[in-house]
Formats: structure tokens, sequence, C-alpha cells
């Protein structure tokens, strides 16, 4: 029997816009002792789906039968229901330091959720919460049952929640997102570690994800899900060896682990649907290289295939494999003899710490950084959260001074420069954002964002600066018409392409992308991804790409700086970084670096049953 | 806060796109909270009355100042209650209540709205360069909001007036000088934030200077703390005035103001017989400050909807 069964779960969640359908119609069973994905981009409806079972949207309409251990959990009331989250399902979320409370120690926060469900004595709360703790893998656990969340790492607090969800011995454990806000590293840790508790305790666990790599390695069963529908369903093996859905196959081929010297990542076109509006055919239909003509009108039935897959498609055999685009590849790493346009000497950069009281001392944040950048070329920066990669960025860009040191752009230093002198060098290097909803001014219109290098540096006005913006618009793809609308209308692809518009505008000699994909979904990474190609080839920029994913870099950058603790350990050609790794610290990050695997175009799946969708 | 977007479907398969401007939503939802929606209609009538005081007069056929000895006062020389001619009756010198009040309302309104704006804009100006400059700049100003914040304001008019004699223009003056602190923190406060968003990051390297900067980039995002603030604002001004002018310390005599007819009300305890000169502009006092207060709460969860949430209306038909 399924420790967890929905069926026809329909979840529809009124807003001020209309009614959003998060969850459409969507069934799986979740056997015992297995680990289940649920798969999708940001507003695909997985995590919604999970909130809405365990009854944490009062406001949503939820119709269905979600069925565990034999209790239909949408007809319970919410007394029995609050009583079951915590003692039977256990819940892990994405960001360990929101989810503990600041001002309470670990180990009380551990005790409490078992004296809430279960009758027993505050010491024998306290050696269980002890023997989890070291469980999971904390060390010393005793001693750190006293510690406030404030004084673990990421990693290690997503440890304490894991084992705050298994303390009471669940049947089913729900992680949303659970490595999402840890760095590489940590994230393979966290993943064996919730492999390992399944083994141990027999625990089910459901892992809701945007990355298909991460399943890939962990999950027996998954479900790819997109615009709150089902698309894809069944064993991980024969799904992730080739997909029998497009959407499946196309996010996996997206991912820009698969690189192949000449060959452009194959992007999925478009953009997620919005989930006010249900079509009539197949929500994925306007992106889908296979579709057929009755995709566009009918909604498509499930089919089920000799393997167990499951899919929400017209398509009776797999998607076809899309063509390979070529790319221009031969200019890469040959910059040997262009002009430097970047150079960076022995930077260093320190804060002050304690004074006043405590003893004065230096927080060394970079440390004897040397790099240099060649005409039309592309220098990866890859490090963890907290190495310094960012903040050199924006010395580099000129809004932190170095504490000592020279940064040269164009063979002119920007330290010694008076306001006017800075403010033309402006036109020499440019800064792309990660998040593409904070750098965009919420109140202003797009062709006023694109347009403020012209009226900031008095370049052109009036009609001139409109046509320009507009041809700029065209450039990163973009539709011109959209020229007076605000960035809350455009997803975030479009918006990281709107950072990139307003970059181009000077025409600057140096790009600086600080992670500016990682904020996006996989299948608008490679959109950005194959832009950003572009337009180097076309305009002949220069680019200085700040990433934390190992894969994106490798995917567009001719050379690989790896920094580790604010300091560079290894710089190298890409290939030479990822063929022969030198450093300790770039084995890690290369070992630690989930990769889902490379789809196959055929497969000897039988088509077994065609069953019709039925609108709920 | 933008416009968003809402699809509504055609018969075809193409989604139509219907955008509502930012403006268009915050009405919307403006119009659908109905105590401010009265609000918004007891502050309109009232300044119809006020802009009417004029007509008022004429109609009524007494002057806000002239005294009724005949018709206006009893025999024993008491203020006569509401009746045909009188319709709110009279005060103690025999002047007719209702085109007092009538007048009154021109001084509340115009102290309460001018001086508002008046604190609004030094608030604004003071709270952007502090929190903007930070550092001593920021020291000094917030220092300084602390102190006049920390000035007792009763004590303060009263040497000011017996100085400068009472008027209309001293009381804005003191009342714009006691209430733009308010709006200096909040703004700063929402500045400092502001600073540090990605989007000023992204001006700041382009090469915007912090005149651009503060006035293109931070100014319209503040747009909302501005109107709440203001909006509340204008309340405390008209209850400040009217305590100004209760105190003798406002509008000059006999020239009519809510605070004054309160205060002569209360001389030689003359409400003890007319409870209508406390009645009449007390109420109006107290609705003109809620409908205010009101309608600076509405405004504010209509233009920020994220603070409340969305109560599902299950009776709507599926589109």
């Amino acid at each position: 029997m399924p420790v967890l069964e929905a069926r026809a779960l329909t979840v529809s969640i009124p807003t001020e816009d209309g009614i959003i359908h998060a969850v459409q119609n969507v069934s799986f069973a979740i056997e015992a002792g297995e680990v289940f994905g649920v798969a999708g981009e940001s507003g695909s409806g997985k995590s919604v789906m999970m909130q809405a079972i365990l009854g944490l949207l009062p406001n949503a309409e939820i119709s269905g039968e979600v069925l565990f251990e034999g209790q239909d959990l949408l007809k319970l009331p919410p007394r029995t229901l609050r009583q079951m989250r915590g003692a039977r399902i256990g819940m892990i979320f994405q960001d360990p330091l929101s989810s503990l409370h600041p001002y309470y120690t670990i180990g009380s926060q551990i005790t409490e959720a078992i004296a809430v469900h279960e009758k027993v004595s505050p010491a024998a709360a306290r050696s269980r919460a002890i023997e989890m703790l070291a469980k999971v893998g904390i060390a010393n656990a005793s001693e750190r049952f006293d510690s406030f969340p404030h004084q673990f790492s990421g990693g290690m607090r997503q440890r304490v929640m894991i084992a705050m969800a298994l303390i009471l011995n669940p049947a089913l454990i729900i992680a949303d997102e659970p490595t999402t806000a840890l760095d590489v590293t940590v994230q393979a840790q966290i993943v064996d570690l919730l492999g390992k508790m399944r083994d141990e305790f027999g625990t089910t666990v459901v892992m809701i994800t945007h990355d298909l790599g991460l399943l890939a390695s962990i999950a027996d069963r998954i479900m790819v899900m997109y615009a709150g529908n089902r698309m894809e369903y069944g064993p991980a093996a024969p799904i992730f060896a080739a997909p029998a859905h497009p959407y499946t196959a196309g996010l996996l081929r997206s991912s820009p682990a698969h690189y192949a010297a000449g060959a452009e990542v194959i992007a999925i076109p478009g953009r997620p649907p919005s989930l006010l509006h249900k079509p009539a055919g197949c929500v994925f239909a306007p992106r889908c290289a296979n579709a057929l003509a009755s995709c566009q009108t009918e909604h498509p039935p499930i089919r089920r295939f000799s393997d167990g897959v499951q899919t929400l498609c017209w398509l009776e055999a797999g998607p076809a494999a899309p063509a390979v685009r070529q790319i221009d590849d031969t200019g890469r790493g040959s910059h040997e003899t262009a002009p430097v346009v970047l150079d960076v000497r022995d930077v260093e950069l320190s804060f002050p710490t304690g004074g006043l009281f405590g003893r004065a001392g230096k927080f060394q944040v970079l440390k004897d950084i040397n790099l240099s950048v060649r005409r039309g070329e592309t220098l990866g920066l890859v490090g963890e959260s907290g190495c310094g990669k960012s903040t050199l960025a924006r010395v580099i860009a000129g809004l932190i001074a170095p504490s000592s040191g020279t940064v040269l752009l164009d063979g002119i230093e920007m330290s010694s420069l008076d306001p006017a002198g800075w403010r033309e060098t402006r036109k020499h290097v440019q800064l792309v954002f990660q998040d593409p909803f904070g750098s965009l001014n919420p109140r202003r219109r797009v062709g006023a964002i694109i347009g403020d290098p012209f009226r900031i540096h008095g370049v052109a006005a009036g009609a001139e600066r409109k046509r320009r913006v507009q041809e700029l618009m065209e450039l990163v793809g973009l539709n011109p018409e959209h020229y007076n609308r605000f960035p809350s209308e455009f997803s975030g692809g479009q918006r990281q392409r709107i950072g990139i518009a307003r970059a181009l505008a000077l025409n600057p000699g140096l790009i600086i992308f600080d992670e500016p994909v990682s904020a996006l979904d996989v299948s608008i990474q490679a959109q950005i991804l194959n832009l950003m190609r572009d337009l180097q080839q076309r305009l002949g920029l220069t680019y200085l790409f700040i990433s934390h994913d190992l894969a994106v870099v490798r995917q567009v950058c001719d050379r690989i700086a790896v920094m580790d603790k604010g300091q560079i350990v290894e710089l190298a050609a890409a290939e030479d970084i990822y063929t022969r790794p030198q450093h300790a610290y770039t084995r890690t990050l290369l070992a630690a670096s989930v990769v889902p695997p490379k789809p196959q175009d055929s497969s000897d799946r039988q088509l077994v049953e065609t069953t019709q969708w039925v609108a709920a | 806060m933008g416009g968003r977007m809402t699809t509504a479907p055609l018969p075809g398969n193409a989604p139509i796109v219907v955008q509502r401007g930012a403006l268009a939503l915050t009405l919307r939802r403006l119009l659908r909270d109905q105590a401010s929606m009265a609000a918004v209609l007891f502050i309109v009538l009232l300044v119809v009355f006020a802009a009417a005081a004029p007509l008022v007069e004429t109609w009524a056929g007494h002057s806000p100042i002239e005294q009724f000895r005949e018709t206006g006062l009893s025999a024993m020389g008491l203020p006569v209650a509401p009746n045909g001619e009188f319709l709110l009756g009279t005060d103690q010198l025999g002047r007719d209540v209702l085109v007092r009040l009538a007048y009154g309302a021109r001084v509340s309104l115009l102290v309460g709205v001018v001086a508002s704006l008046a604190a609004a804009l030094i608030g604004i100006t003071i709270g952007v360069i502090a929190g903007f400059f930070g550092g001593w700049i920021d020291t000094v100003l917030s220092r300084t909001m602390d102190l006049v914040m920390s000035v007792p304001f009763l004590l303060c008019a009263l040497a000011l007036v017996s100085v400068f004699g009472p008027s209309l223009a001293l009381s804005i003056g003191v009342i714009v000088f006691f209430s733009w602190t308010t709006m200096g923190r909040v703004i700063r406060g929402q500045v400092i934030s502001l600073r540090e968003r990605d989007f000023v990051q992204a001006s700041r390297s382009l090469g915007a200077g912090p005149l651009s900067i503060m006035l293109i980039d931070i100014l319209p995002n503040l747009s909302v703390p501005i109107i709440v603030y203001t909006t509340m604002m204008i309340p405390s001004s008209i209850v400040f005035e009217a305590t100004l002018s209760f105190l003798g310390l406002g509008i000059v005599p006999p020239a009519p103001s809510w605070g004054g007819m309160l205060a002569d009300a209360a001389a030689n305890s003359i409400y003890l017989v007319a409870w209508w000169l406390v009645i009449v502009p007390g109420t109006v006092l107290l609705l003109t400050t809620l409908s205010f207060n009101i309608l600076g709460d509405g405004l504010r969860d209509a233009l920020d909807p994220k603070a409340r949430p969305v109560r599902p209306r299950r009776k709507r038909a599926k589109p």
C-alpha cells in the first residue's frame, strides 16, 4: 500500500487577478521507503501541491483525494491534521536559517517538537535529541545541544532541521528544496544524509526540487510538473535515460552541464505560461519542439508505457532529438595576442574589526588577487558563497575601493580618479546583477531603465534615445514595443535581458556578470547563456563571469579562476580546470557538482495504455 | 509596484493580456473598502461645506461674527437652542453656530493640508539626505530630529505666541516645526534599506550622481509611505490647530475656528446649559480626524496589498 496517494488533486488559489490554477488533476502514489522526487521550475505548482496536502494553504480551494495511511488528509479536521504534521509527516524547508527560531537553542526546539506530540520527561527527550543530532552528523552533539542556530553553518543548520524532522520517526518526510540555499559541496553531503536516513529509519522521503541533477543521484521515482500539470511520472532510471515527455527531455538537454565543444546549449524557447489561464490544449504546446496540431486544441491524454513511465502528452513515442546548433568555437581560448582590458594587480581588501573595547583586528576579504582579461575573452570566477567573488567584482567595477593594489581598466587606474574621471570609466566597465528582480527599479519603465546610461552620460536624448533603446531591446531579444512597461510585467529571464541591454548601452570594454543565471529557471538559463555567447561573438565583448556553478562556467568561459577564502587558488584554461585540476579545492568543487545524465534519444519502451485526461 | 497582468480566456486559444496599471489597481482596492469610501464621502462633504461658507452665510443670512442679541439670545441672555432660524443654535454672544462651523472648517482644512504638506516636504528632504548619505550627516540630522521631538510643544508655542502674538501663519509654523520629524524618521529608514538595493548599485555603476540617484531612483519608491503618512498627518495637524486655538494661541477671535468654538463653550461652563456648543464642533472635529485616519489606513492597504492576505471569495463563478 502506498504511504501517500493523491487522486485527481486540484488546487486553485483565488487572488485579485483571478483564480490561479496551481495544480490541475494530479495523481501519484508514493511507496513506503522510497525517495520520491517532484521536479519542476518555479511556478510549476510543486510546493503549492505539498502545502495544500498538509493543510497549510487555508485560502486555497482543493479537490480530489489524498490518502495517507488510509485517511483522506483533505477531509481531516484541522486539529487532527495538526497532530499529524510533525508526528507522522516531517517537513524540511529550503532556508534553514529562517525556519529555525533564532532565540531558542536548537536542543530546546527539538525537544519542543517531541513534547508537543508525546508525553516524555525532559531528560528522556534530551537524550533522544542528542542521539538524533549525532546521527545526522553533528559533532559533539551533547555540547552543541545548547547552541543557538546562528552558531551553526548553513549545512549544519539543515542537518538540525533534518534531525528535527526525524525525531518523531515519521512515516513520511517532505523536503522542499532542502539544498537550494546551500553551497555545492554542502549540497552533496545533505543529499547523502537524506539517503542514509532513509535507509536507517525506513522513512519515505519526498524531495521537491528544481534541480534534476540532484534527483538523478537519489530518487527512486520522480514526477515532473509544469504549470500545475503532471507531465511525466514514473521510475527515475528510465526517465533519466530516455525521457518520454518533450518537457523533461528539454530540461535535461538545457542543462549547461552537457558541454560539448562547438555545440550550443539547447534551450527551451519561450517562457512558462500564466496560471490564470487554462489553455484548451497542452500547457507546454507553445514551447514544445515536437508539438502536433492536436496539441494546440485538445488536452493531451495520459500515456502509460511498458517501463512504468506515464506522460501527459499526445506523442506515442518519445520526443525527437532537436538539431544541435553548431557555433563557431574556433576563437575560444586564443586571445593571447589581444590587448589587455582588465589588469588586477596585488589587490587586497580588508575591513577593520573590533576596536574600542575588543582587540582591534582586520578581516581580510581579498588577498593578493592578480588577474588579467584580454579583449574578446571570458574569464570565469568560481567559488562558494562568502569566498569574495562578488566583492572582487565590485572592486573591479569601482564600487568598492581596494585597501591596496591597483585595478587597471584599459590602462586607466581606477582608484586615482576624480568623480568626473570615474564617471568616464563607466564606459569601460558595466555590471549585470544576479537578482533580476532587485536590480531594476520597480517604479521606472523599461525604456527609462535601459536609457539610463544615455541620460546619465548625456549621450542621446528624446527620439534619438528612444531609437537606441529600442535597438538595444531588439538586440537582447525583447519586443521593442514593450518600451513603456514596468519591470514587474516581465518574467525573470526577460528582466535579465533588460539588465544586459542596460549594460550594453555604453558599449563597455568589460562586462561583469555577477551570477547572471543562478536566480533563473533551468529552461531560461540556457536562453540567457546562449544570448551572452551570441552577443559576445557579434559585438566582440569581453566578459568577467562570476558563478558558483562550475557547469555553467565551463559552458561560457575561456579561462577559469577558482576562488577560496578571498584568494585565487587556481587560474587556468577552462578545459584544464576540468581535466587536470591542480588544487585540492578545485577537485572538491568538481566532485561535488551533481550533473543530470544526458538523455538518450531513443528508448525501447512500448505504449501500453492511453487514458483520457478528465478535467476536474 | 508596477502593473500586473491578468489574462482572460478568449474563444480561441490565445489569452489576451489585460494590463492594469498600479493606479487602476489601487483605485479598485480602495473602492472595495467601504470604510475608506465613507471617509472619502465625509471629507468631500466637508470640503464642499468649507468652500461654500459664504453661500451658507448668505443662505442663513447671518455673518459669522455678527451678534444677534435680539433673536440669537434668550431673554436671560443665554444662547438659543437649534431652531428654524439658527439650525445649529447660537453661541453665548448670539452668533450662528452653523455659519461659524463653516468658516471654522476653512481654517481647519487650510491648516491641516498646508501644514501637512510643508511638514512632509521638510521630512522627506531631511529623511532622504540623512538616509542616503549616512555617516556624520545622518548623525547630525537624526539627533536634530530627536531634539525637535523632545521639545515640549505647548510651552514652546506659548513662548512664541507671547513674543509674536497669535496668528494663522504662526500656528502653521509651529505645527510644521513639530510634525515633520515623524515623516523624516520613516523616510530615513526606508532610504537606508533602498540604498542597498541592487538597482541603486546599478545606477551608481552607471555613473549616476547622488542627486540623480535620490530623485530618480529612490524618491519614486517612497511614494507609498509619503502618501500614507501625509494623509495621516492631516488629522493630527487639525487637532494641533484646534488645541492651539482652544488655548487662545491660534486663530485670533472673533474669526471662527473649531478649537476657538470649543474654548468659548468651555468658558464660564456655558456648555452646561447649551450642549450644542460642545457637541456640534466636537463631533465635526472628531469625524474629520477619524475620516482622515481611516482614509490613511485604507490607502496603506490599497497601495501595499502584500500586507494583507486576499480573502477567498468562494461564491464567485469560475471564469
